[in-house]
Parts: C-alpha cells; sequence; structure tokens
C-alpha cells in the first residue's frame, strides 16, 4: 500500500509543518520592528499586522499545494472582502483558520488563548491583535470593537475542531455576538476529504491519498426573526438554528445542488 | 426581608424566562453550568437581571464561587440581609 507517493506527502508534510513553525518565528521577529517604525496607532499596526500575516499565509497554502500534498478550492471569496462582517465557519482541521485568513485582507480572529504558548502562533497572534478566547463576557466587548472597527471577524462556533462523525455542537457565544451586535453572519463550509489534521490526527498520521479543502462562502444568514426575542431566548435559538442550517450545507452534496 | 423560599422561587422563574429552561427540572442542587446549561455570557445576564431583584448594585465578584441554584439563592439572601 505504501508506495513513494506516501512517503513524499509523509516527508512533504513534515516539511510543511517546519515552515509554518519556523515563519511563525521569523515573519514576526522581522516585521515587529517594521510595524512599530511606520507611522498610526495601535489600529493601524494591527490592520498592517494582519494583511502581513495575510500574505505571508497566502504564500503558504500556495507552498502546499506546489508540495502537492493537497488541493484546495474556495467559491464566493469575494464576500469575505467586506469590512465589519462576521465569518463563521465549521472546523475539520487545523489549517482552517490559515486559510481563512489567506482569503480574508483584515481578519481578526476569535483564538484560544492556548495559541499563545505555541511559539509558531503567538508572534503573529500578539501583532495582530486576535481575541484571545478566555472571558465569555470580554469576549462580546472584544468582537463589537472589532466588527465595528471594519475588521472581518473570524470564529468557530464549535470552539473547537469537529469532532469526526459526532453532531455539530456549538457554544453559544457566536451567537450572543450576532444577537447583540445585529451583524448577519457570513457562513464558511468547510470540508476536508479524506479527513486529516483533525483533533485526533496527529501530523504524521497522513491520509492514503492527497487531501482536498474546499470552501464555500455562502450568502448572510438572515437572522432578522431572532430580533424580537430578548438576547438570551435568542442567542440559544439562534445557536440551534446555525447548528442546522451548517449541518444541512455540510451534508448537502458539495457539487450538487446550488 | 424576603423569605428564603421567595428568594428561589424568584430564581426558578427568572431562570425558566431567562435561559428555556424547565422549572420543573430545577432544585436547588441543580449546577448552573453542567446542568443547566447557563454559560459565563449567561451569569451576567442574570447578574443584571438580579440586581433589578435584589435593588441595589451588585457585582459580579459577588458571584464568583457560585456554581449551584442553591449557591444563587444563598448569594441574593446574603445580598438582601445586607441592606
Amino acid at each position: 500500500m505504501r508506495n513513494l507517493n506516501y512517503y513524499w506527502r509523509l516527508v512533504a508534510t513534515a516539511f510543511a509543518f517546519s515552515l509554518f513553525g519556523f515563519g511563525g518565528v521569523v515573519v514576526p521577529v522581522v516585521a515587529l520592528p517594521v510595524l512599530y517604525l511606520l507611522p498610526g496607532g495601535v489600529h493601524r499596526r494591527q490592520v498592517r499586522a494582519r494583511w502581513l500575516v495575510h500574505r505571508t499565509f497566502r504564500i503558504f497554502i500556495q507552498i502546499m499545494r506546489g508540495l502537492h500534498v493537497m488541493t484546495w478550492e474556495v467559491s464566493g471569496a469575494e464576500k469575505l472582502q467586506r469590512p465589519g462582517i462576521l465569518v463563521l465557519a465549521n472546523h475539520p482541521t487545523l489549517l482552517d483558520v490559515v486559510f481563512l485568513v489567506a482569503f480574508i485582507p483584515n481578519a481578526d480572529c476569535i483564538v484560544k488563548s492556548r495559541l499563545l504558548a505555541n511559539p509558531a502562533m503567538r508572534g503573529f497572534v500578539r501583532l495582530t491583535g486576535y481575541i484571545t478566547n478566555d472571558s465569555g463576557a470580554r469576549l462580546l466587548d472584544s468582537a463589537r470593537q472589532s466588527l465595528a472597527a471594519g475588521s472581518a471577524l473570524v470564529l468557530f462556533p464549535e470552539g473547537t475542531r469537529t469532532r469526526p462523525g459526532a453532531d455539530l455542537v456549538f457554544q453559544r457565544g457566536a451567537a450572543n455576538i450576532v444577537v447583540r451586535t445585529g451583524v448577519q453572519p457570513t457562513p464558511v463550509i468547510i470540508r476536508c476529504d479524506p479527513p486529516t489534521l483533525s483533533k485526533q490526527h496527529k501530523w504524521y498520521h497522513i491520509p492514503p491519498r492527497k487531501f482536498h479543502l474546499s470552501f464555500r462562502v455562502l450568502d448572510d444568514i438572515d437572522v432578522s426573526r431572532f430580533k424580537a426575542l430578548s438576547a438570551t431566548v435568542a442567542a440559544r435559538q439562534l445557536t440551534r438554528h446555525m447548528e442546522e442550517f451548517i449541518a444541512e450545507e455540510l451534508n448537502r452534496n458539495e457539487y450538487g445542488s446550488p | 426581608m424576603r423569605s428564603r423560599e421567595a428568594v428561589y422561587q424568584k430564581i426558578k422563574t427568572v431562570l425558566a424566562d431567562l435561559f428555556e429552561v424547565d422549572p420543573e427540572s430545577i432544585s436547588e442542587d441543580s449546577r448552573l453550568y453542567e446542568d443547566l446549561d447557563i454559560d459565563s455570557i449567561d451569569a451576567v445576564d442574570l447578574v443584571v437581571e438580579l440586581k433589578g431583584y435584589i435593588g441595589k448594585k451588585i457585582s459580579p465578584e459577588d458571584f464568583k464561587s457560585v456554581r449551584t441554584v442553591g449557591d444563587v439563592v444563598n448569594a441574593v439572601c446574603e445580598l438582601l440581609g445586607n441592606e
């Protein structure tokens, strides 16, 4: 079973991980003095840092394709170029956030505070001012400010990577942001075939063949019917609505119905 | 001063109205997070709601160690009693 292609992809995957780790340390170290010397306040600096990370990740995803470990496609990416949007995606793989940032020039992301302990991510998270998710109540304020400042706020409502085969379960943070800011969410449906880089996979558990990641950006979800409800009840009902909506889109035949 | 039972009934009503919790399923031992699915954002809303009931400023600190419905009742009783 294990032919030359398998070993190529194993080595190339190891290389890609190393490259990411190297870039995650070196890019922020080189960029930091430049970003601090450029004129403008904290916000301008973070917007520039996000653009830089966006370009860096774009290069990285091209390299991933060039290494023949994976292929990827995106549809509806233009919908991600609008300011002040809330991007909600399911979370099958470790690469999801890398791709979303590669598609979005001014992305603000809600990330686990644990990423600050990861040397490959710490520099990026610090420079861009990504929101680290440790407090529910403060999260709402940070999200509101970010959207008001015109960022595209990226959030995985599951709070962690999807467990393969399990039902989608969303935490209520995403719905609370929608309910309390009035911003209609922009859903992104991510599929990975064959599954890899999930929470159950280590980096060397590479799939039996080259994997394919697809990103479908859909039209904003209409949330007007939740407006009449109190915030706490609306957040609960909207959470269920979004779970069902995204689960249904995930089950849809990828190349089938429009 | 309101009786402990009155406070408990009030809190049951608030939990049912705000968080779609079935009042039948609530007991003093119900854990807010594990049993009633009340998260940290909900907790802020709960404190805001209870502020109106208690009728004075309260800080989230007063509810920091609260885990169960009984803990909430105790915290509210204490705040009422301290008036």
